[in-house]
């Protein structure tokens, strides 16, 4: 019981935080109806600012946390000037690829300045415990649970009694009556950004606080979780994404008290996953008004429900040039030459890595493009794959036919269930979501020891050895080579049948317009179901080739950098271009050999072609079809 | 509550404080053209999204030829035959002419003779290898499309292979029209067909539905119109909705003409009109 | 009727929503303290024309001009400075703020007049006490009626020399109607010009000076109110009578 009342304590601190998280995506997603990827990432700047002007220029904290916060406030109006304005009246898509972009590029900058490592933060606050009965709190926990509700109530008392707060919750509630009342809503917009930056800011160096050291990579886990604080509250109310932030912090440390400090993240967004599920309106939020439109019948532009539509002009002048599934045969026996030409295994290998990313970029842009669902989460089903063929190679030794097929439906099975949770979504939130699934694939992968071993990983894959044809084994880089070229060209031709059926042109219909989709008797259901299981066995056959050729499997093959990098490939292919992500999947693959000493540029050098693509061809290289 | 047609038995649905209609009732038989007219706000389009499913009804219920709808989701309820158009005509901007009517019959497509739907294996199978079943259906789904895009002349046929979104706004809504007379609906909802429209635009539609009158006796159709030259000349019956409330239910020139109506539309000029200053002093 | 500058003028506007062409070359003038009336039924471009005054839409084609200066291209909250109140079709009350924070909201060009703006405040309450008692309630729960009295006191609150009204009667029973239109009276008495959208032509006509019918995105007839009130033409264009 003393255990339990000290974790509520415990997790209200943390709460505060995830509350502080959550009211920066609140405030964006209500002023400007975007949700904005880029707030982990100003979390993380917050805290590492905070720790730099500590340790580098020997500021006390307070005004390092000052300093950090007014920084990180001008970076947020700067991402909305630059990464978000530029893009008005570019497909739906865009803002969210943008900061998403925008995000990864501070991450990996962040990295180079400060190392990856985790480093020791270089303030804290005393560590005296207090007792209330038998329960305990630390300083530090009331330090921060007092810090966070005094922003908490700043902030609520500036939008509650203030003109400019005022003016920003009508922007959010209808921004066409906001702006015939006299209120400039784009600058609304930019109140809100610089708003998130320094509630971002603040929240990261609490954190940095809380667990006394600060890392790169933070941002991604708790961004992620603040959204999960405000979509619990209703995405778009503050006292909504308080309550939100408390009880997830509250969940979570009973979480890891009770089932195991390694689980604290799982659990998180397994929540969230189960909040999508349940009350994808969030536990307060209720429907907003429903007003009666009287006037909508001949104003306005067309509906759509698709991402890749825009409010004023959609895709149409842009053609999209695509192979027919024979193409691909064609192109596959190109490339089965190969080997008989060159014999670098180094050459050989680096293909090898461009075909499996190729048939990655392949299964996102089945999802994401044709049937509009945006996956930031793949990574989780190509690992499934992956660690399918190391458990039943390695220590069950079995040969390639069966693991592959095991690996190919074991994913197509877990993409099916990942996606009941998102399908009364649309949209930014169902991407979050499929960030969510990513993270939790990830975490099992770490943690399920007993299978994945954690993070030693699966070494001393076994050759794959085909019984179909008669034992035969591929021991070599050439062998291999022809195998993966072979399995992967099959899948492509196969997914290429998809999209061209009338099950892809069903797909792209309820992208296209979800509700006409409905309404017209399609099961919506059904078809963003069978996407996901088509999407999911792509990725599992690329994971399970991955095992055989890497030989080693370990769980940092599979974090969010790897889905963030495949939906890049698939949208600058052209989203649902099976072609298009077949060539920039290759081409981006391969890419990296070419920057030999630049590695740790490689992600800052995606995230910049995606920001430049976005601005100059939203559509894709061969055009989104 | 058996029996064919479509059944709307006192229903209401409330946004907010607004009740936005407000126990409707109102019937549709097979093979009778009926019209729904009222001013701005008065619950037509509520109506139809209520019928349709796309919205649900607080209260009452909505049966089709003896089915229960009103807790049923869209596509069942389209499946069961009752094909809707949207106020905003919606047609999947980026599918093409073609590709969008195709939808419209992909149902029917995977319909089975029970009426249930083919399991997504067969369906894939059908569909990646080419099998015969499939491509029989796949012949009659196609047919389907081109005689629903033949109903509207050189409008929609020769522009197949546009995307939809290139489409002027009256061949958008001649569109989703054709979209849903492929599928070859039992009933027709028709929200607003002409907004938008000019007066040679307005004719045409008004001469298709007098044509699908005559070429689908058997088919029921239920249409939300303002310009009321139009409704004359259709309708069977018309229904007047005021304030989510059936007004009166009469034949066209009837109805319309009715002084209710009339006041209903222009309002009811105000008795010994004694003007107050008093307001804001 | 206008012997000085007129408020608002007008002239020769399309315009277009994507590829549907609303208004083909609507003009259309306001003199001062003047009431305009424009009437039509349903999808008629009405709508539509007042929006184009707001800043709203765009038009394509021709001119509009706010006291002599040109509005083309500015942005709403630009004419609003400009001494414009708007009351939105549908009312447009914000639904989840307070029927108080919904009122002091139209008063927000006027948030440095700390003073007066207590003093209107009162005033309004005053002059419709059903807000008074309801001033901590959501305006999102409040009845369609009590809504648009809402968006009226709102709009009174910016102190305006011209209002743009677009349909206050829609969707309102008849007593709520006969308010609107009592408030609308105040507020000509009070000398304020406005431009008035409106589907109920017989109240309307009792209010306006001048008015003009659309029909299909072009004006139909215009003239006096008085005339216009007797004019078969204006049946037709709403009821299409045969």
């Amino acid at each position: 019981m003393e255990l339990f009342l000290s974790q509520i304590l415990n997790g209200l601190a943390i709460g505060q935080v995830y509350a502080l998280i959550a009211l920066g995506f609140s405030l964006v997603f209500g002023v400007a109806n975007i949700i904005n990827f880029a707030q982990g990432a100003l979390f993380m700047l917050g805290a590492f600012i905070a720790y730099s002007a500590i340790a580098w220029f020997g500021l006390p904290l307070i005004p390092a946390a000052i300093v950090s916060v007014v920084i990180v406030a001008i970076l947020g109006l700067l991402l909305e000037r630059i990464a978000l304005r530029p893009l008005m009246g570019a497909p739906y898509i865009a803002p969210f690829l943008s900061t998403l972009a925008i995000s990864t590029i501070i991450d990996q900058s962040a990295e180079i300045i400060w190392s990856p490592e985790s480093q020791p933060f270089p303030a804290s606050i005393s560590s005296t415990t207090f007792f209330i009965g038998n329960a305990y709190i630390t300083v530090t926990d009331l330090v921060i649970f007092g810090f966070g509700a005094a922003a908490t109530i700043a902030l609520t008392l500036f939008v509650s009694y203030t003109w400019t707060g005022r003016a920003l919750r009508a922007t959010a509630q209808d921004p066409a009556a906001a702006a015939q009342l006299g209120i400039r809503t784009d600058v609304m917009r930019q109140i809100a950004f610089g708003l998130a930056g320094a509630l971002g800011a603040l929240s990261g160096i609490l954190v940095a606080l809380y667990f006394q050291s600060v890392f790169p990579q933070m941002g991604i886990p708790f961004g992620l979780k603040g959204f999960a604080a405000a979509l619990l509250g209703g995405l778009a109310r503050i006292p909504g994404a308080v309550v939100g932030g408390l009880l997830l912090g509250i969940g979570e440390t009973l979480a890891s008290a009770y089932v195991g400090d390694s689980y604290r993240d799982a659990i998180a967004f397994s929540l969230l996953l189960l909040m999508l599920l349940v009350r994808p309106n969030g536990l307060l939020g209720g429907g907003k008004l429903n007003a009666l439109g009287g006037s909508g019948a001949a104003a306005g532009a067309m509906p759509t429900t698709s991402l890749l539509a825009s409010a004023s002009s959609q895709l149409s002048a842009t053609r999209a040039y695509y192979l027919p599934a024979w193409g691909f045969l064609v192109v596959g026996a190109a490339f089965a030459l190969v080997p008989l030409l060159v014999s670098s295994t180094y050459v050989l290998q680096a293909l090898i890595y461009g075909f499996i990313f190729a048939l990655l970029a392949v299964s996102v842009s089945l999802v994401s493009g044709a049937a509009g669902i945006l996956s930031i989460g793949h990574a989780a089903f190509f690992g499934v794959g992956a660690y399918a063929v190391a458990v039943l190679a390695r220590p069950y030794g079995l040969s390639a036919d069966v693991t592959l097929l095991a690996a190919v439906v074991l994913t197509a099975l877990v993409a099916l269930i990942a996606a009941i949770p998102l399908l009364k979504l649309s949209g930014h939130t169902a991407a979050l979501g499929t960030l969510a699934i990513g993270q939790i694939g990830f975490l099992v992968f770490l943690n399920w020891v007993s299978v994945t071993r954690g993070p030693m990983g699966i070494l001393n894959i076994p050759h794959p050895v085909l019984e179909v044809l008669g034992g035969l084994r591929f021991a070599t880089t050439g062998q291999k080579y022809w195998l993966v070229l072979g399995l992967v060209v099959i899948a492509v031709v196969i997914a290429e049948r998809y999209v061209s059926s009338p099950i892809g042109r069903t797909w792209r219909a309820i992208r296209e317009d979800r509700l006409a989709a409905q309404a017209s008797g399609l099961p919506v259901r059904r078809y963003i179901l069978l996407a996901f299981a088509i999407s999911g066995a792509l990725a599992g056959l690329a994971g399970g080739l991955f095992a055989y050729v890497q030989q080693v499997v370990s769980p940092e093959s599979f974090t969010v950098e790897t889905s963030i990098l495949i939906l890049t490939m698939a949208v600058l292919g052209g989203l649902g271009n099976l072609s298009g992500a077949v060539l920039t999947g290759f081409a981006l693959a391969i890419l990296p050999e070419f920057l030999r000493g630049f590695e740790e540029w490689r992600m800052i050098i995606y995230g910049l072609l995606l920001l430049v693509a976005l601005r100059v061809r939203p559509q894709g290289l061969l055009g989104a079809r | 509550m058996a029996g064919e047609g479509i059944i709307v038995d006192n229903v209401s649905r409330i946004f907010g404080g607004l009740r936005a209609v407000d126990g409707a009732s109102l019937k549709l038989a097979r093979g009778e053209t009926v019209a729904i007219v009222g001013p701005n706000g008065a619950g037509k389009s509520t109506l139809v999204q209520l019928i349709s499913g796309v919205d649900k009804a607080d209260s009452g219920t909505i049966h089709v030829d003896g089915v229960r709808t009103d807790r049923l989701p869209p596509d069942r309820i389209a499946r069961l035959g009752v094909g809707r158009s949207f106020q905003t005509s919606r047609v999947f901007p980026a599918l093409s002419v073609w590709d969008s009517v195709l939808v419209g019959v992909q149902p029917r497509l995977i319909a089975t003779a029970s009426g249930r739907l083919l399991d997504p294996v067969t369906e894939s199978l059908g569909a990646l290898l080419g099998l015969p079943f499939w491509r029989r259906r796949v012949a009659a789904q196609e047919a389907a499309a081109e005689t629903a895009l033949k109903l509207f002349g050189d409008r929609l046929w020769p522009r197949r292979d546009q995307p939809a979104l290139g489409l002027s706004y009256a061949n958008r809504r001649r569109l989703e029209i054709a979209r849903l007379l492929a599928a070859e609906p039992r009933y027709l909802l028709l929200d607003e067909p002409s907004a938008g429209m000019n007066p040679t635009e307005t004719e045409e539609l008004t001469q298709l539905i007098l044509d699908l009158r005559r070429s689908h006796p058997h088919m029921g159709i239920l249409v939300i119109e303002h310009k009321l030259s139009l409704v004359r000349r259709i309708a069977d019956r018309v229904v007047v909705l005021n304030q989510g409330k059936v007004l009166i239910e009469d034949t066209p020139d009837h109805a319309l003409d009715h002084p209710e109506v009339v006041e209903a539309y222009l309002g009811r000029p105000r008795a010994g009109s004694n003007f107050q200053d008093a307001h804001h002093g | 009727m206008a012997e000085t500058q007129p408020r608002i003028v007008i002239d020769a506007i399309d315009v277009h929503y994507g590829a549907v062409q609303a208004l083909f070359g609507v003009s259309l003038t306001v003199g001062a303290r003047e009431v305009v009336a424009v009437l039509g039924g349903n999808a008629s471009g009405k709508s539509t024309t007042i929006k184009s005054v707001l800043g709203l839409v765009r038009p394509t084609k021709g001119t509009i001009t706010l006291d002599g200066a040109p509005v083309n291209g500015q942005r709403p909250d630009a004419i609003i400075a400009r001494g414009v109140a708007s009351v939105p079709e549908g009312r447009r009350v914000f639904p989840e703020m307070s029927v108080y924070e919904n009122l002091l909201l139209g008063a927000y060009p006027r948030r440095r007049e700390a003073r007066e703006l207590a003093g209107d405040l009162e005033r309004v309450y005053d002059a419709f006490p059903r807000l008074k008692e309801r001033r901590a309630q959501l305006a999102g729960t409040m009845s369609g009626g009590e809504q648009q009295m809402l968006a009226l006191a709102r709009a009174w609150l910016r102190k305006p020399t011209l209002v743009c009204i677009d349909e206050p009667s829609m969707g309102l029973s008849p007593r709520f109607v006969d308010q609107v239109y009592e408030v609308l009276q105040s507020w000509k008495a009070q000398g304020i010009t406005i431009l008035l959208v409106e589907q109920n032509a017989r109240m309307a006509l009792e209010l306006a000076d001048r008015a003009y019918v659309l029909q299909h995105g072009r004006v139909a007839v215009s003239g006096t109110a008085r005339d216009l009130a007797s004019d078969p033409q204006v049946r037709k264009a709403y009821l299409g009578a045969a």
